[in-house]
């Protein structure tokens, strides 16, 4: 007999919430039924019928986990789910990360380590050697740190009051494991978090002349390239490609992003 | 290669006769000038509107299989920050600035007549104004408001295809002074979830473009063709460089795509103008007049 398959475009699929794991007071992981092939570094959105839809990071695939903030209406919803509700989500969407070299330093700052962990795994089964850098304003704020514990990686850790780790912006122990590299053009940063954190990594980047992928951030809406709601204005030190005229100072996070490769 | 430049009126020639359809990425000056430089011939802005508006919360858009469905609920500053915009754009773009379509949406004949003057005031190459229902009474007022209040810039009159009676749609857009129509926008739809039951968009209904669209679009515009005597500028679901030949033979002077950024990005204008070109070539065709509403010629 043969198989008629519709297309169904991009439409929604459901997952099952398998486990909640409370990653501190704001901050909760859903631990899926079912797995969600995707690369690190790529995005879901994710659909609460009559609620809203909103993009969040992928923080595991198999089984697909996704770890929230709660910052406001939908996020706030999204923390009161229980294991058994169903959520709907489109996705894998955007660009991920890719490997590079031989030496890799992820850097997430608050929820911006989410997309790390899977990162960090791939890059480790690849046989790349990975530290990682998280930072937060206080102890409280640090998420993910007993997962990433559990991987063969260095972890540093950096709080704004020193409550945990060193105190300070994450990018001083960076700049010293940078200078301590046996090799600086086998190397890439990987960062994801708020915007002054990534401008600061891509100029101490820039000194070193490293590599890096960056995961911007904005408000997205179609999620699809067709609003331009999403769109930011790439810093100076990307080289825009000769196939994307114009795209430096009209680049779409949902599109041409998240991720961002600058050689 | 030969671009095919295509004369819209006798005041204005496009390099190609490949353009940017109203609302993808027509809100932003830089990614106006983006779109311009990936190959547009022209650009059209997104819908302004006398006042802000907001726009629907998420979800507002999706792709359903055979086309997308979206409402972004007309998302736009207000026709005083068009300005802004496109002085931005001019500035931005420097040389490879193209013409700027500008595109407005009003509901009634008089709100018309005053985005009409406001929008005229910036000097764009066209006012493309957006017929509320497709009804004939109503787009002989629209039309009068909107090209009385011009100052002599060429007026298009974009339509929707749920219509019955094209041709007398189209007469009345001629009879009240606008120089060319655009045809089409998307057809209103629904995408339900089942698991849900709910309708997926926020606002319960949307608009379905893309490829879904095309032979509704070809229908229309042949039908224009064949009623009046202006320009046609065709919209709907071209993604190829042969959807874009389908819709010059089926009546249309100039070819508008937006779904196709998101099918491809902003690197489909090249590739569809490539195609085009080479279909051209292929078939032994010289330049536009041999094609342009080629499938009604008798001989
Ligand atoms: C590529 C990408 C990946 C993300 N990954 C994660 C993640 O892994 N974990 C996580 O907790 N958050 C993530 N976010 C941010 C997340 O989307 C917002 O926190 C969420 O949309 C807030 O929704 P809300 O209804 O609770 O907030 P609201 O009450 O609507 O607003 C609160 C704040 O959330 C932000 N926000 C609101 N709407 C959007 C939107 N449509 N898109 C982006 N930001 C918005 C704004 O900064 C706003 O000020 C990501 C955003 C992007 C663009
Ligand atoms: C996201 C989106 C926004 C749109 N906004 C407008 C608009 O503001 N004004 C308008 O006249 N048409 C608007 N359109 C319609 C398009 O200009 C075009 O008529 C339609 O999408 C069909 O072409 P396509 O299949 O190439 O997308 C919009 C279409 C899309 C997909
Ligand atoms: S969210 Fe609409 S273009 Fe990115």
């Amino acid at each position: 007999m043969s198989e008629f398959r519709k297309n169904e475009g991009m439409r929604s699929q459901i997952f099952t919430v398998d486990q909640v794991r409370i990653e501190n007071e704001m901050t909760t992981s859903l631990i899926m039924r079912e797995p969600l092939q995707s690369e690190p570094g790529q995005f879901l959105l994710l659909w609460l019928p009559g609620i809203g839809e909103k993009p969040f990071s992928i923080a595991g695939i198999d089984p697909l986990v996704v770890t929230i903030a709660d910052v406001g209406k939908m996020t706030h919803e999204i923390h009161g789910l229980k294991p058994g509700d169903r959520v709907w989500v489109r996705g894998p969407l955007g660009r991920g990360y890719q490997a590079y070299g031989s030496e890799a330093l992820l850097v997430g700052g608050g929820y911006g380590a989410s997309p790390l962990l899977l990162l960090a795994e791939n890059l480790i089964s690849k046989g790349i050697n990975v530290q990682v850098f998280l930072g937060a304003r206080n102890k409280d704020l640090l998420i993910l740190t007993d997962q990433f514990k559990k991987l063969p990686l260095k972890l540093h850790l950096t709080t704004n009051d020193g409550s945990a780790g060193l105190q300070g912006f994450v990018t001083v122990p960076l700049e010293a494991a940078i200078q301590e590299l046996p090799d600086r053009n086998q190397a890439c940063v990987y960062a994801c978090g708020p915007k002054g954190m990534l401008l600061g990594i891509d100029a101490l980047c820039e000194k070193y002349r490293i590599a890096r992928q960056l995961s911007w951030e904005a408000v997205m809406r179609c999620g699809m390239g067709l609003c331009g709601n999403c769109r930011i204005e790439l810093p100076d030190t990307w080289q825009e490609p000769a196939d994307q005229p114009g795209s430096r100072r009209a680049w779409l996070v949902c599109r041409d992003g998240p991720t961002m490769f600058t050689q | 290669m030969n671009n095919y430049p295509c004369k819209l009126f006798d005041q204005l020639t496009l390099n190609t006769p490949l353009i940017l359809a109203s609302g993808v990425s027509g809100n932003s000056d830089s990614l106006l000038v983006r779109a311009a430089r990936s190959g547009a011939a022209a650009v059209t802005t997104k819908g302004f509107t006398l006042k802000y508006r907001k726009g629907a919360d998420n979800p507002v858009s999706t792709d359903w299989g055979c086309g997308l469905i979206t409402n972004l609920g007309l998302t736009n500053p207000g026709v005083d920050s068009m300005k802004y915009m496109l002085s931005a754009y001019v500035e931005k773009a420097g040389d490879e600035a193209v013409p700027v379509f500008a595109n407005i949406y009003a509901d009634t004949a008089e709100e018309f007549a005053e985005l009409t003057r406001k929008t005229a005031a910036l000097n764009p190459v066209l006012i493309e104004a957006d017929l509320p229902a497709p009804d004939e009474n109503l787009a002989s007022e629209v039309t009068r408001a909107v090209c009385e209040n011009a100052a002599g810039i060429p007026v298009s009159i974009k339509i929707s295809p749920d219509c019955c009676r094209i041709s007398r749609l189209a007469e009345a857009i001629r009879d009240g002074g606008a120089s060319a129509i655009t045809a089409v926008n998307p057809i209103p739809g629904m995408l339900i979830d089942a698991y849900a039951a709910k309708p997926f968009l926020s606002n319960g209904t949307g608009w379905i473009s893309g490829p879904a669209l095309k032979p509704i679009a070809l229908n229309v515009i042949g039908e224009l063709y064949q009623a009046v005597d202006l320009p046609i500028i065709g919209v709907g679901g071209v993604m190829s460089g042969l959807d874009m030949a389908e819709m010059l033979m089926a009546g249309a002077r100039c070819v508008g795509v937006g779904s196709a950024l998101y099918y491809e990005g902003y690197s489909a204008f090249s590739r569809i103008m490539n195609e085009f070109s080479a279909f051209m070539e292929s078939e032994g065709y010289r330049d536009l007049d041999e094609i342009v509403g080629k499938i009604w010629w008798k001989s």
